[in-house]
C-alpha cells in the first residue's frame, strides 16, 4: 500500500468514525419529521465533500485563490470616504449608546430591554452574516475605534508577541459572559461588561493607536475582521473594490494568537451546541455533584461546570485540528506542524462562519425580531417611536422544517469553502499536486469531522 | 443621535402602546370585536330570574354549544366560575354572556350574573413558542361572581347574546363544596411553606423545571424562602405537558405580569410533573397544596396570608387582580 493511500484509508476511517454515526447517535432522530432520515443528511453532507475533495484534486491543479486579483469599484472612492465613514462611526456610537444607557434606564427584564437583544443577537450573531455578506461591517460602525480616531495615541509600538492573543482572551470573555455568567439576564450587569471593554479598547487604542490595536486586540474587530475576509469586499487605499470571495483569507497574517483565536470561535459555539443537549446536561450535573460537597453553591458549580465545559471544548478543536495537521505534516514535505498549523489555519475561518451562522440561525430570525418591538420603546418610557410596541415575534416567518435544510446547507458550503481554501494554500506551499493532494486526505478527515460535529450539535438543540 | 432623534419622535407624537388587553386578540374574523362585546356584558341584558327555573329560562334559547369549565371543584368560599362557550365546530363563542344557576334544573334559579369575558391573550412579546404557534388559541375566558351560599351539586345554564341577534343557551353540571372538604388553601389562610424548584435545585438546568419554550426566568427563588417576607405569585403550571391545555396562555400573563409588578413582587412558576413525565406523578409542592390538576394561582401577600386563589384559564383582568390583592394586602 501506498504512503498516499494508507494516509486516504486512515482518513477515511477516521472521519466515518467520527460522521454520520455520531449524527444518527443523538437527537437528529427528535426533530420533526423530515421527507428524508436526518441521518441520511449527515451521510449526505459527508459525501458532498468527499467529491469536492476529489474534484479538487482532479480540476484544481494550481493555487488560484492565492493569486486572485482585486478591482475598484466604480465610484469605490467615494464609498470609502471620510465622510462616510465618519457617519458609519456616528451610527455606531449611537448605537452602543442607546444600548448602554438601555441597560440602565430600560426594564430589569431582559425581555423587555433592548439592551440584551442586540447585544447578545444582533450584535453578536446579525454581525456575522453582515460581515460575510458585505465585508468588514464592523470596522465602520465599531463605536470605540470611531471614538479613537477622534482622540490623540501615543502610537507605540504593538508588542508582536501579543499577536492576537489579547484579542482572543477578549473573545473568550465574551462568550463566557454570553453562555455561562447569566448576564444576559440582566441588562445592567451586560452593559457594564460592554463599558469596561470599550473603557479597555479606548485605553489600548490610545496607547497603541487605534488601526494595530483594532486587528489585533480588539476582539470584535478581529472577529468580524476575519469574517469579513470571507466577502468579496475589500478597502484598499481609500477605495472600494472586489475580488473573489475567501481571497482574502489567503493573505492572512500568521501572528501569534490567531490560532487560539480561531479556536476559540469554533470551541465557544461548540460548547453553545453541546449545552443544549441531553449529553452535557448530564455532565453537569455530575460537575455539580462532585462541588457542591466542597460547600460550592449549585449555580455557582454549574457556572464552574460550564467554564470547565467552555475550555474543554476549545481544546477538543484544538486537539482535533493539530490531529489532522500532524497527519498532513506525516505525509512528507519537510513541513513542521507549527508551520502548516499557522499555513491552514485560514481555511477554519469559513467554518467558523457557518457554525455560527448554522447554531445561531432560527435564534437570529425568531428571537431578532424582538429588536422590532424594543426599538420602538428602548428605555422601556412606554414610548410608542415606529408603532411596532405591540409586535410580538412571528415563529411562521420561516418554516420550521426549512431551517434544518438550510442550516445543513451552510454547514456544506462552509465546509466545502474550507477544503477549497487548504487544497489551494496546499498547492502553494508544496508545489507538488500529488504531495499537495496527499496532504489534504488528513483536512479532508478534519473536515468531516468538523461536519459531522456541526451537525450533531445541531441536533442537540432536539436532544 | 438616534436618541435624539428617538425624542424627537416621541415629542412629535409617535403611537401610545396599547394598554387594552383586547388588542392582543387577532382581528381574525371579527374576534377582536366580539371579544370586545362580551368583554362588557350588561345585566339588564339579559331575563331575570324572578322564581323561574332553568328549564323555563332555556325555552327559546339557541342551543348546540357546550360549556367547557375552566374549574373542577368550586369551594364555597370561592364565587368565581370561570368557562369557555364552544359551538360544534369546536370554536370559542363570544358574545354577551351571563350565567344562571339553580340546584337542579327544574328548581327555581338564581341570576342572571354576567360572565365579562377576560382576555386569555398576552401582549405579542411575552407570549411563548408554543402560545405563539396555537392553531386557533383561546382568546378569552368568561368568569361570573356566583354567590353559591350553601354546598352540593349545582346546574348551571349560561346564555350568550351573539352579534347577529341569536341568543344561545348551553348548560354544565358544577360540584360546590364545603370548606371543610377542600384540601387546598383557601384565601385568607397562611400559606403552606413548601420548597419550590429553583434554578440551584435543579443545579442549573432549566430545562429541569420548566417546560416553556423559551424557558422563563421565575426560577431565582425558593417560595419557602421568600413566603412571608415579600409578596409572591405562585404559578403551578406545565405549558409543554398541561392537561388543561391553558397553562401556556397562563404562564405567558404570569411573564407579563412579571414585567409589570417584578420589582414588587416575586413570581415563581413551579412545574407540575416529576422529571416532567406525566406518568411520574405531581411534584412535591403541588402535594402539599392538595393540588390534582393544572394550572394554579396563588397570590400571596408579604405576611404569608394568600390574597388570591385562581384555577384553569386566567384572563388578564382576573390575573391582575390577584396581583393587585397581594400588593394591596400586603401594604395594610
Amino acid at each position: 500500500m501506498t504512503r498516499g493511500l494508507r494516509g486516504a484509508v486512515a482518513a477515511a476511517v477516521a472521519a466515518a468514525l467520527v460522521a454520520p454515526a455520531a449524527a444518527q447517535a443523538h437527537g437528529l432522530v427528535e426533530r420533526e419529521q423530515l421527507p428524508i432520515p436526518q441521518w441520511l443528511f449527515a451521510w449526505a453532507a459527508a459525501a458532498v465533500l468527499v467529491i469536492s475533495f476529489f474534484a479538487l484534486a482532479v480540476l484544481w491543479p494550481t493555487p488560484r485563490l492565492e493569486r486572485a486579483r482585486w478591482r475598484p469599484l466604480a465610484g469605490g472612492r467615494a464609498l470609502a470616504s471620510r465622510p462616510l465613514q465618519a457617519l458609519w462611526g456616528l451610527v455606531g456610537v449611537a448605537l452602543a449608546a442607546v444600548t448602554i444607557a438601555a441597560g440602565y434606564v430600560g426594564s430589569g427584564t431582559a425581555l423587555d430591554n433592548w439592551a440584551p437583544t442586540f447585544i447578545l443577537i444582533w450584535f453578536w450573531v446579525g454581525l456575522v452574516f453582515a460581515s460575510v455578506l458585505f465585508g468588514d461591517v464592523f470596522r465602520a460602525l465599531s463605536p470605540w475605534r470611531a471614538i479613537g480616531r477622534l482622540l490623540p495615541s501615543l502610537n507605540r509600538p504593538y508588542p508582536e508577541r501579543w499577536g492576537r492573543w489579547p484579542a482572543a482572551l477578549g473573545l473568550l470573555g465574551f462568550t463566557w459572559i454570553e453562555l455561562v455568567s447569566g448576564w444576559g439576564d440582566h441588562p445592567a450587569r451586560l452593559v457594564t461588561a460592554a463599558l469596561v471593554y470599550v473603557a479597555a479598547m479606548l485605553v489600548g487604542q490610545f496607547v497603541y493607536g487605534v488601526e494595530r490595536w483594532s486587528t489585533r486586540a480588539d476582539a470584535f474587530g478581529v472577529y468580524y475582521g476575519l469574517l469579513a475576509r470571507i466577502s468579496i469586499w475589500e478597502t484598499r487605499d481609500g477605495t472600494l473594490g472586489v475580488r473573489p470571495p475567501l481571497t482574502r483569507l489567503t493573505r492572512l497574517d500568521r501572528t501569534p494568537g490567531l490560532i487560539a483565536f480561531v479556536m476559540v470561535m469554533i470551541g465557544t459555539v461548540t460548547f453553545d451546541g453541546l449545552s443544549q443537549g441531553s449529553l452535557w446536561r448530564s455532565l453537569s450535573v455530575d460537575v455539580v455533584d462532585v462541588l457542591t460537597p466542597l460547600g460550592v453553591g449549585p449555580l455557582a458549580a454549574a457556572k464552574i461546570a460550564s467554564t470547565l465545559g467552555l475550555a474543554a471544548c476549545i481544546a477538543l478543536i484544538a486537539g482535533f485540528y493539530r490531529l489532522g495537521i500532524e497527519g498532513a505534516a506525516s505525509v512528507g514535505g519537510d513541513r513542521s506542524p507549527r508551520e502548516l498549523e499557522l499555513a491552514f489555519i485560514h481555511s477554519l475561518v469559513p467554518i467558523a462562519a457557518v457554525y455560527v451562522a448554522a447554531h445561531y440561525f432560527s435564534f437570529l430570525i425568531f428571537e431578532g425580531q424582538a429588536i422590532g418591538y424594543l426599538a420602538s420603546d428602548p428605555f422601556g418610557q412606554g414610548w410608542n417611536l415606529f408603532g411596532t410596541v405591540d409586535a410580538g415575534i412571528d415563529y411562521g416567518v420561516f418554516p420550521t422544517k426549512g431551517i434544518w435544510y438550510v442550516q445543513v446547507a451552510f454547514v456544506v458550503i462552509g465546509h466545502v469553502a474550507a477544503l477549497t481554501l487548504a487544497h489551494d494554500r496546499a498547492l502553494k506551499l508544496y508545489r507538488d499536486a500529488r504531495l499537495a493532494v496527499r496532504s489534504q486526505y488528513w483536512m479532508l478527515g478534519v473536515m468531516v469531522g468538523f461536519t459531522s460535529l456541526a451537525l450533531w450539535l445541531l441536533s442537540q438543540a432536539g436532544a | 443621535m438616534l436618541l435624539a432623534a428617538a425624542v424627537l419622535v416621541a415629542g412629535c407624537g409617535g403611537s401610545a402602546p396599547s394598554t387594552d388587553p383586547i388588542q392582543s386578540v387577532p382581528t381574525d374574523n371579527g374576534i377582536r370585536a366580539k371579544v370586545r362585546e362580551a368583554s362588557h356584558p350588561t345585566p339588564a341584558s339579559f331575563e331575570s330570574a324572578k322564581g323561574k327555573t332553568l328549564q323555563q329560562l332555556a325555552q327559546g334559547l339557541v342551543g348546540g354549544p357546550t360549556v367547557a369549565l375552566a374549574t373542577s371543584d368550586l369551594p364555597i368560599a370561592t364565587d368565581r366560575v370561570a368557562f369557555g362557550v364552544i359551538d360544534s365546530q369546536g370554536q370559542a363563542v363570544y358574545g354577551q354572556t351571563a350565567v344562571y344557576v339553580a340546584p337542579a334544573p327544574n328548581k327555581p334559579a338564581a341570576g342572571p350574573y354576567v360572565a365579562p369575558a377576560d382576555v386569555l391573550l398576552t401582549q405579542a412579546r411575552y407570549r411563548s413558542k408554543q402560545a405563539a404557534t396555537a392553531a386557533d388559541p383561546f382568546a378569552a375566558v368568561y368568569a361570573a361572581q356566583v354567590p353559591f351560599k350553601t354546598a352540593g351539586p349545582y346546574s348551571m345554564l349560561t346564555v350568550t347574546r351573539l352579534p347577529d341577534g341569536r341568543v344561545i343557551g348551553a348548560t354544565a353540571a358544577l360540584k360546590v363544596i364545603a370548606s371543610a372538604d377542600d384540601p387546598i388553601p383557601e384565601v385568607g389562610q397562611k400559606a403552606p411553606k413548601v420548597h419550590t424548584d429553583t434554578l440551584a435545585s435543579a443545579k442549573g438546568d432549566v430545562a429541569k423545571i420548566d417546560t416553556r419554550s423559551p424557558p422563563d426566568d421565575m426560577h431565582a427563588v425558593d417560595f419557602a424562602a421568600v413566603v412571608g417576607k415579600k409578596p409572591v405569585a405562585l404559578l403551578f403550571a406545565t405549558p409543554q405537558l398541561c392537561q388543561s391545555q391553558v397553562c401556556g396562555p397562563v404562564t405567558d400573563l404570569e411573564v407579563q405580569m412579571q414585567a409589570k409588578y417584578g420589582k414588587r413582587m416575586d413570581f415563581i412558576h413551579q412545574e407540575v410533573y416529576k422529571n416532567n413525565n406525566i406518568q411520574d406523578g405531581l411534584r412535591q409542592p403541588l402535594q402539599e397544596f392538595g393540588l390534582q390538576s393544572e394550572p394554579w394561582l396563588f397570590v400571596v401577600n408579604a405576611k404569608g396570608i394568600i390574597t388570591a386563589r385562581l384555577e384553569g384559564s386566567i384572563g388578564i383582568n382576573a390575573f391582575n387582580a390577584a396581583i393587585e390583592s397581594g400588593l394591596a394586602k400586603s401594604r395594610s
